[in-house]
């Protein structure tokens, strides 16, 4: 009879289990296709301000005429992928700035000749932002394209190198000059070295330094057009609309039902979090998810490297840069350069500080923040749930206090953010 | 009855109304610390959008309503509650006449509560008077 006794008990467990399991799915079921609460009024205009459609249309760009051309957006693309503009032949924009990863390089610091002190940041949608670079040290994208040209750890070449690859091509050559006009002459080598510029390479800097004024301004002004048609060509990188972007025009639709099937309810709760309880709008706002301003997060450093200063360090360097809006290489009158003319320039909360990155596609980017010093989106999340005090200034976030199931909530929604570049077809491969 | 009552009910309703647009514009009008100054603020874009560099005339008058010619003016702000001031350096740039003077340069990056601390100068008084806005 024992027997018996133990089998109508292992039954009876076994019913138990099986109801515990059904149970279960039954709960899974129930939160996966219950209706999500519905939005409130103020909640659907931060949703609108964030759908790609409500992005204004692009400001045109008083500092570069080229901005907005198809030609010169055509020959920077050309130029974007040509490693002749490189001091070895083997680098170019596109070494770092990959198409296929969202003109990012899935580095924690990126390699070219050498490796660079920052975190290779996207290209896309930056024609939007005043600053270019973490630290926002230069304020057109053209001025920002000519930097790692002549950085010793990026393209490691010169000006007068680059400005000689626009005039001994033929093909270059014309097209320069159908948008330009004529290029200088730059055959006489007792004018015009084979290498020079104020680089850090000594002898192409002395090179520099023995150019008279003349020479060196018609240098720097087919230098600088390099980077005016880079920019013409970077500003037509734009991202594409997102499942994110599909959910909130049913939304505005009224078409709460197609929104239910476009995003699971852990996206949408993710969503929710994103705008409400975790803050994150704070700073990415707006159809780009970026207010691209300076906030110091209290990041680590990278392991041996202290605090990088951040905005604060450049400034200065900004305003005295000869490539910035109210430079003699610059198309725009004084008045036109906004941003600059009323900069701030001394606040505590500059210590530290980096420019927002757009949220866009950033499950395609990994790793994250300034360094690279962050693997994945997880961490990124529970680096802000924390918020710790900073090493240096002030670390504008507070602790959250979320769960790890609303971070991964955020998580999900974050990825609803993925999709292919707009126009991807034309403007995402070489020429 | 049930005519009185609907007819009470609209009245409410008219009432709530006008104490709501009276408060709404009441809102749109700041006096300086010690009630010197009157301040009152147009932005050249509505809504005020984020992260958009814009322009706005400012006006001042006395607490009498005479307007406030050729004062000097400093323009800082910032959020409260975030413990962080705007992202750019607005200027005073013209005195447009009849107390009302161009403001150059002012962009907030978040959206929520902001406040502006306007410092007035004319001879040797200088007052300051706070604008709350929300973005």
């Amino acid at each position: 009879m024992v027997s018996t006794d133990n089998s109508g008990r292992k039954r009876v467990g076994l019913l138990v289990l099986f109801a515990f399991i059904a149970l279960i799915i039954l709960l899974k079921w129930w939160s996966d296709n219950r209706q999500a609460a519905p939005w409130t009024a103020q909640e659907l205009v931060i949703l609108e301000s964030l759908w790609l459609k409500s992005l204004p249309p692009l400001a045109e760009d008083p500092s570069n005429l080229v901005a907005d051309s198809l030609q010169a957006a055509k020959l920077g693309q050309q130029i974007f992928f040509d490693t002749r503009f490189s001091a070895n032949g083997q680098i170019s924009c596109a070494s770092c700035h990959q198409p296929q990863k969202y003109f990012t390089d899935g580095l924690n610091k990126a390699l070219a000749i050498g490796q660079t002190a920052r975190h290779t940041p996207s290209i896309v949608g930056t024609a939007y932002s005043p600053w270019l670079y973490w630290d926002g040290r230069k304020d057109s994208q053209w001025a920002q394209a000519l930097s790692p040209m002549e950085d010793p750890a990026e393209h490691g070449g010169n000006r007068m190198l680059y400005a000689r690859v626009i005039s001994s091509d033929e093909s270059y050559r014309k097209e320069y000059e159908d948008i330009f006009g004529d290029i200088p002459d730059f055959s006489d080598m007792s004018l015009f070295p084979i290498n020079a510029g104020p680089v850090s390479n000594a002898e192409w800097h002395l090179a520099w330094q023995m150019m008279s004024e003349t020479s060196q301004d018609l240098v720097n002004q087919v230098f600088t057009n390099i980077g005016k048609l880079l920019a013409a060509y970077e500003r037509r990188l734009m991202p594409g609309e997102s499942r994110f972007d599909a959910y909130v025009e049913s939304l505005l639709r009224g078409d709460a039902a197609t929104g239910q099937s476009l995003l699971s309810n852990d996206e949408i709760n993710g969503l929710r979090l994103f705008i409400g309880e975790a803050r994150c709008t704070e700073c990415h706002n707006g159809p780009l998810f970026t207010n691209n301003e300076f906030h110091n997060t209290g990041l680590l450093p990278s392991p041996g490297e202290l605090p990088d200063q951040g905005r604060s360090r450049v400034v200065q360097q900004l305003l005295e840069d000869p490539f910035n809006c109210l430079g003699p290489y610059s198309d725009a009158s004084s008045d036109r350069c906004t941003e600059l003319n009323y900069m701030r320039t001394e606040m505590i909360e500059l210590i530290g500080a980096m420019r927002t990155p757009t949220l866009r596609n950033i499950s395609n980017t990994a790793p994250y923040m300034h360094k690279g010093q962050i693997d994945n989106l997880a961490e990124v999340l529970e680096h802000y749930n924390r918020a710790e005090l900073a090493l240096i200034g002030h670390n504008e976030a507070e602790p959250l206090g979320l769960s790890s199931t609303q971070l991964q909530q955020i998580e999900l929604f974050l990825k609803t953010l993925e999709a292919p570049l707009a126009e991807s077809q034309e403007w995402g491969q070489p020429f | 009855m049930k005519k009185f009552k609907s007819l009470l009910s609209q009245l409410a309703a008219i009432l709530f109304l006008v104490l709501a647009a009276s408060d709404l514009a009441a809102q749109e009008v700041w006096e300086s610390i010690s009630g010197f100054y009157i301040v009152s603020y147009s932005s050249k874009v509505t809504p005020i959008p984020i992260n958009q560099i814009h322009q706005w005339v400012l006006h001042i008058e006395t607490a009498d309503g005479e307007p406030v010619s050729d004062a000097k003016l400093d323009i800082q702000g910032g959020m409260p509650l975030h413990d962080h001031g705007l992202p750019t350096n607005p200027v005073a740039t013209e005195y447009l006449g009849e107390g009302n003077y161009l403001i150059e340069g002012i962009r907030f990056h978040m959206m929520g509560d902001w406040e502006i601390t306007l410092e007035i100068s004319q001879g040797n008084i200088t007052e300051t008077a706070l604008i709350h806005l929300r973005i």
